[in-house]
Parts: C-alpha cells; sequence; structure tokens
C-alpha cells in the first residue's frame, strides 16, 4: 500500500506564505485531484511530496513510512508538469524509454514498456519521430508517456494540460481517466478547471491560499461546498451566492432575497443562526421563463450563447444573477425577462464563517 | 468621441523565411466592420497570430493589402494606424495602477487634468477604480490584465486587438473577463479583433467569427451558423464542446451506412448523394443526441461516462465499433457498462463529402 499522506505542511516563500498547515491523504488506485486556482499552493504541494522541495513544517508518508527527509530519487515518484521538456535530439522511444535506462533495466523489457505506454496514450505510430516532427497534444502525450513508463508508487501530475489548445484538452479530459485507472498506482492530478476535476478524480482536495477548505469523494464535495470558497470555485459555471435574511424557520426555512422570498424546504438552521445568510443557487438551477407565466422580474446583461446552451448575466433588482440556460436563448441587454428559482435546489451558508448550513438533498 | 474604423484585409498572403519556409497565411480576405467584434479562431499554428500582427502592421505581408477606411495602410507603422493590443501576458509598468493608465497620454503630453478624467472614465468601465493606487506589481493575473486594457483604452484606439487575453488566467477569471471585455465593447463601440484557439470565448464574445486552419480561412459566419451548419468537418469539429461526431459512411440501399449503423435518407437526399461519389460524412453534434431505453436508431454501449458539471457526457460505442459521444444533462441515469438506443434527430444531421465540404 502506497497511500500518500501530507501532515500540516507549512512553506513560506520570501514573501509570501504558501502553505499554512496542509493536511489530506491520497488513496492508492485513486485519482486524488489538488484542485484550485492559480496561487493556492498545488504547485508547492506537489513539489514537497516530490521531494523537489523542503516543507518548513510538516511530514509526508508513503505508506506510512516518513519520507520527508529522503531525497526525490529515493521516493520512487513519476512526475508531469505544466512545462514539460523532452530531449529534443532523442527520439519519442528513446524519451519514453530514458528513465528505465536510467533504472539500467534490460532492452527487452525496455521494449515492452514503452510500446504499452505508447499503446495506452495512442503515440504508437510516432516513436520514431522526434520531438520537433510532433504536435503539442502528442508532446504532452509523450511526457506523460515518459512518467507512467516507470512503475513509480506515486504519480503527480502538474497541471499537464494547461497549457495546451483547448481542442486538444478536451480530447485528453475524456480519455484519460481511463488510462490513469489502468496505470493503478497512487495518482495527485493538480488542476484549476472544475470540469477537468471532475472529469478525472475520485477524491478531490480543494486548496485556497494555502488553506485546504474541503476534501473528500469528488461528487461529495461538489453536491455538498463545504464553505462559500468551494462553492464559488469548485463549481462550474461559478455557484451564485447572495445575501439573504432568515424569516421564518417553521417548515424548512423562509429567505428573504430582497427581490423575492424562498421557501426552502427540510433546510433546518442550528438555533444561533438568525438575521443574514449567504444564498447559493446554481446557475442550472435559475429557470427563464416563457411569456405569460409568472416569476421574479429580471433584466437582461449580457447572453453568451455557447453553441447550444447559454449563460445570461441578469441583474435582479440591483443583484447579479448568472442562468444557465440549456438551449440558445437570445435576448437584447435591457430587455426583461421573467425568473424561476427552484427553492428546493438551494445552498445556505453562514454569512459570518461562510460554512455550509444547508445543502439540497 | 472614439473613432471607429472599417478593417479591409484584402488578399493577403504571408509566408516566414526564417528560421524555415513556412507558409502562415493563404489569399486571406475578411472584412471587419466598424464596431463589431470579431474572432479569429483556431489551433496553434493555424495563421491567427500572424494576421493580427498584419492588421496592427507589426508585420508586413508578402501578399495584399490592409485597408482602414479605405486608405491602404499596409505600409503604415503600428503608432500611425492608432490600434491597440493586448497580449496573453499582461505587461504592467512597475508604478501604481493610475500611472499604468496615465503612461501613454503623459508621452503623448496631455496636461493632468484631462489625463485624470481620462483615466477614472476608463478605470470605470473597465471596473478597477478601487486599486487605482495600488502597484500593479502586486496584483494578480485578472487585475494585471484589466490594467492592460484601461491602458490601451485610455488611447482612443480605432482597432482594439486581442491576442489570447484570457489563455493564462484560472477558469473563475477567464469568465469574469470575459463578461467585462463584452460589456466593453457594448459600450465604448469600438472594432474589436480577438484571436483565441478557445471556441467558448470565441462563440460568446464574437458576432463573427473566422475559423481558421493552416493558413487559410475556412467560414467566416455567425456563432449561430458555425454551429449548425458548419461548412466543412473541421469547423464542425473545431466549434463545440466537444466537436460534432462524425461517422464515416458508404451511400446503401435508402440510407448511409457505417459499419453497424444505418441511416436512412429521403429519396431526395438519395438523388442528391448519389450524383457525388459513394462514400460521404455523416455528422452530429453531441448535443443533439438522443439516448434512450426502447426506441432508437441503432443500440451502443456506454464505455464512459463523462462528468462537465452542467452536462455529462456519454461515450458510446456500438458492437460493429462506431463511436459517438452524446451530452446529456446531468440527471441521465445511464451508467458505464450500460446498453442504451441511441437516435439522431433528422433536423440535426449533416452530410458532408468524403473530403469534408458540407452537401446538406
Amino acid at each position: 500500500m502506497v497511500d500518500v499522506v501530507v501532515k500540516d505542511l507549512y512553506k513560506k516563500y520570501r514573501r509570501k506564505e504558501a502553505l499554512k498547515g496542509v493536511s489530506f491523504e491520497a488513496l492508492e488506485g485513486k485519482i486524488t485531484v489538488l484542485f484550485g486556482p492559480v496561487g493556492a499552493g498545488k504547485t508547492t504541494t506537489l513539489r514537497i511530496i516530490a521531494g523537489l522541495e523542503r516543507p518548513d513544517r510538516g511530514r509526508v508518508f508513503f505508506g506510512g513510512a516518513d519520507v520527508t527527509d529522503r531525497p526525490p530519487q529515493e521516493r520512487n515518484v513519476g512526475l508531469v508538469f505544466q512545462t514539460f521538456a523532452l530531449y529534443p535530439h532523442l527520439s519519442v522511444y528513446e524519451n519514453i524509454a530514458s528513465p528505465l535506462r536510467a533504472q539500467g533495466l534490460p532492452q527487452s523489457e525496455i521494449d515492452e514498456k514503452v510500446r504499452r505506454v505508447a499503446e495506452m496514450l495512442r503515440i504508437s505510430d510516432i516513436l520514431e519521430k522526434g520531438p520537433a516532427e510532433i504536435s503539442g497534444g502528442q508532446r504532452q502525450r509523450v511526457a506523460i508517456a515518459r512518467a507512467l513508463v516507470k512503475d513509480a508508487a506515486v504519480y503527480l501530475f502538474d497541471e499537464p494540460l494547461t497549457n495546451l489548445d483547448y481542442k486538444i484538452r478536451e480530447a485528453m479530459r475524456g480519455e484519460l481517466r481511463k488510462i490513469l485507472k489502468e496505470r493503478g498506482g497512487t495518482m495527485i492530478w493538480a488542476t484549476p478547471d472544475p470540469q477537468e476535476a471532475l472529469a478525472l478524480g475520485d477524491y478531490v482536495v480543494v486548496l485556497h491560499n494555502g488553506v485546504v477548505e474541503a476534501q473528500g469523494e469528488i461528487h461529495e464535495v461538489y453536491n455538498r461546498p463545504r464553505n462559500t470558497t468551494v462553492a464559488k470555485y469548485f463549481s462550474y459555471p461559478s455557484m451564485n451566492l447572495i445575501k439573504g435574511v432568515v424569516k421564518s424557520r417553521e417548515d424548512g426555512v423562509l429567505v428573504d432575497l430582497g427581490f423575492t422570498a424562498l421557501k426552502v424546504p427540510r433546510a433546518k438552521l442550528p438555533e444561533e443562526v438568525a438575521g443574514e445568510v449567504v444564498v447559493g443557487i446554481r446557475p442550472t438551477d435559475i429557470k427563464i421563463l416563457l411569456a405569460g407565466e409568472h416569476g421574479i422580474w429580471g433584466t437582461v446583461v449580457l447572453t453568451e450563447v455557447l453553441g447550444s446552451e447559454t449563460l445570461v448575466h441578469l441583474d435582479v433588482a440591483g443583484t447579479r444573477l448568472v442562468a444557465h440556460v440549456p438551449e440558445i436563448f437570445r435576448a437584447p441587454p435591457g430587455s426583461s425577462v421573467r425568473l424561476l428559482i427552484d427553492p428546493g435546489r438551494v445552498y445556505l451558508f453562514d454569512r459570518s464563517t461562510g460554512e455550509l448550513l444547508h445543502a439540497p438533498g | 468621441m472614439i473613432c471607429v474604423v472599417n478593417v479591409l484585409v484584402d488578399n493577403v498572403s504571408h509566408t516566414y523565411t526564417k528560421p524555415v519556409v513556412t507558409v502562415a497565411l493563404v489569399d486571406v480576405n475578411l472584412e471587419f466592420k466598424h464596431g463589431g467584434f470579431y474572432a479569429l479562431l483556431g489551433p496553434s499554428g493555424c495563421g491567427k497570430t500572424t494576421l493580427m500582427k498584419i492588421i496592427a502592421g507589426l508585420l508586413k505581408p508578402t501578399k495584399g493589402r490592409v485597408l482602414f477606411d479605405g486608405t491602404d495602410v499596409t505600409d503604415w507603422p503600428p503608432r500611425k494606424r492608432n490600434v491597440a493590443m493586448v497580449f496573453q501576458f499582461p505587461v504592467v509598468y512597475e508604478m501604481s495602477v493610475y500611472d499604468n493608465i496615465a503612461f501613454p497620454l503623459r508621452n503623448y503630453g496631455y496636461s493632468e487634468s484631462y489625463i485624470k478624467k481620462k483615466v477614472y472614465e476608463v478605470s470605470e468601465l473597465v471596473g478597477i477604480k478601487d486599486i487605482l493606487k495600488t502597484p500593479a506589481s502586486k496584483l494578480d493575473p485578472a487585475s494585471r490584465q484589466k490594467v492592460a486594457i484601461a491602458r490601451a483604452l485610455v488611447r482612443e484606439p480605432s482597432v482594439f486587438l486581442f491576442d489570447e487575453p484570457l489563455s493564462n488566467l484560472d477558469p473563475l477569471s477567464r469568465m469574469e473577463l470575459r463578461v467585462k471585455i463584452k460589456e466593453l465593447q457594448r459600450t465604448v463601440k469600438t472594432t474589436m479583433i480577438y484571436v483565441t484557439h478557445d471556441q467558448a470565448e470565441a462563440l460568446t464574445l464574437a458576432d463573427y467569427i473566422a475559423v481558421m486552419n493552416e493558413g487559410r480561412v475556412l467560414q467566416f459566419d455567425t456563432p449561430a451558423n458555425l454551429y449548425e451548419y458548419p461548412r466543412n468537418t473541421f469547423v464542425g469539429f473545431f466549434i463545440g464542446n466537444p466537436g460534432m461526431n462524425f461517422l464515416n459512411c458508404e451511400l446503401a440501399e435508402g440510407g448511409l451506412k457505417c459499419s453497424d449503423v444505418f441511416y436512412p435518407l429521403s429519396t431526395k437526399e438519395v438523388e442528391v448523394l448519389s450524383g457525388r461519389g459513394s462514400e460521404f460524412v455523416l455528422g452530429i453534434r453531441p448535443e443533439y443526441i438522443r439516448v434512450g431505453r426502447e426506441r432508437g436508431l441503432f443500440k451502443a454501449k456506454c464505455i464512459v461516462r463523462e462528468e462537465l458539471g452542467t452536462a455529462v457526457l456519454l461515450h458510446l460505442e456500438t458492437p460493429g465499433g462506431v463511436l459517438v459521444k452524446a451530452k446529456l444533462p446531468p440527471t441521465v441515469d445511464v451508467r458505464e457498462g450500460e446498453e442504451v438506443a441511441v437516435d439522431f434527430p433528422r433536423e440535426k444531421v449533416r452530410v458532408f463529402t468524403k473530403s469534408g465540404d458540407l452537401i446538406f
């Protein structure tokens, strides 16, 4: 068992505290996504796990053994970075084979491993080419293949798709989960993209400003964001977070948003929560109604049509909301529309701590 | 008042001679009208950045002309063209946000009182009024980009050029700034040309998109037309998340056949196709595929279920090895390994020639 456990990591660079007590575990055979925006501490965490960086405080364990003081070469880790370098004078084959040659494996074994991993990443037909002769997406596949070819205990990926063209990212996202699952081992994958995280991960650790904001089974964290930070960042599109005032707590919670009141069914708030709360509404849970139906009046600020779906940016009595419509919706800016917010899909968060008070069932 | 300009790219070709001879653009003809928002969309190396440099005057094309309001500006230096550019990596100077924005105006020798008025005006538009005193070097990437946009805007350019300005931001900031740029364009009404490889950005921002590949403009059209009627398979693939599904088919008795998938055609459709060979490509967008339990065009197994937040993407495979992706609401309860019935709505199916040109 090579579960990776990091305990209470602290790391300070000259001006910035990068990690402020980061703890989590990544289980063998699972893909753990390290999610967070730029500057959250993802790269620092991966570098510490790899042994490229020493934490100021805290420990790293591989399969129960403390490896904090071990150099990288003794950790048996496969690494892929955002900006990756291939050996320009070597063929794709030799690039992938290089870590195995360094280990001194016999040629027959090297050949078998290289061909198997190349098959997995669908680059068998370019093995004889040089890095300059292949596309950016293929180069990134080669970099991933080079990391996966080793029988490493732990594989670390630092945003390997971020610098790729959008279309290549989209294609790889779909098949990577399968490839990583086939390889096995402990996988830790860092990304700032919630869609990529959802497509790949079994577990997620949400990092923000050097602090773990949430961790757990990825859909559980997505569906029950622990606080407003998780709701804002680990959501696609970002959750609407607006102020509300609790008016009644009998038979659910009645919350006043200023422009409308919502009766949130089955919600129970702790006694001490009174007055203001933060109300979270996913863009997918705001419906735009047809003419003639009753609803809340809003003004269209902007519509963003994305092929067959639309993000509608709205102004509702001074509050900005985003609605996701699963079809093409066109309305000129300034036009009035009527909306329906499903009260059964609403989240409630504590106003001062930001913590989750209620999530829809 | 900001003057807006009509930009005409007239039969432009460009070949780089260094480091190796590379054809970057081939016979490009485009018209960017007064105050419109345009996108140049395509993969790395398609020529979109080269074209933008030619419009900006940073590069002289090997052939063809660039006209601003009918005047040939091909030989004009960038400064004379009055174009503003915003790049992928925002350039900010080691000074306050205010001084950054004021910089170009001070260079032109405007009075401080005029400068103050203009700086406040554009910082209001871009939404950085609260951070005018902050040193620009201390800002996060999204705010830096806003400063760069404000500094470009303050010069009152005739044409605004963006070179992948959001590529370097995380998804949330990217969406916020995308909305900001769109709102901005509506206010200032300058002609804007926006270079990107991200189809979502192009679709949401632009009124008109030029889809480019290998130095050529494949289609110059509205987002809706690019989506519904891609002129060829490349456009169909490139537009959409993910792009269109394509099935390589043979014209068979009364329909198109791809392994164990048979798509029936009307008599009229067969007539149209029979004059154009025996092999065709059937295209359908993942969003338009219907998945059910019983009736359908064919049966397929769900081999991967990809969660996308607002939707799920099912990778479906038939016993005969035909692969299609279907994009459905997140509530759909199809699991990996399950068999489903798949249907293609007739009005959403597109048929292309074997070489990829749209027939109907």
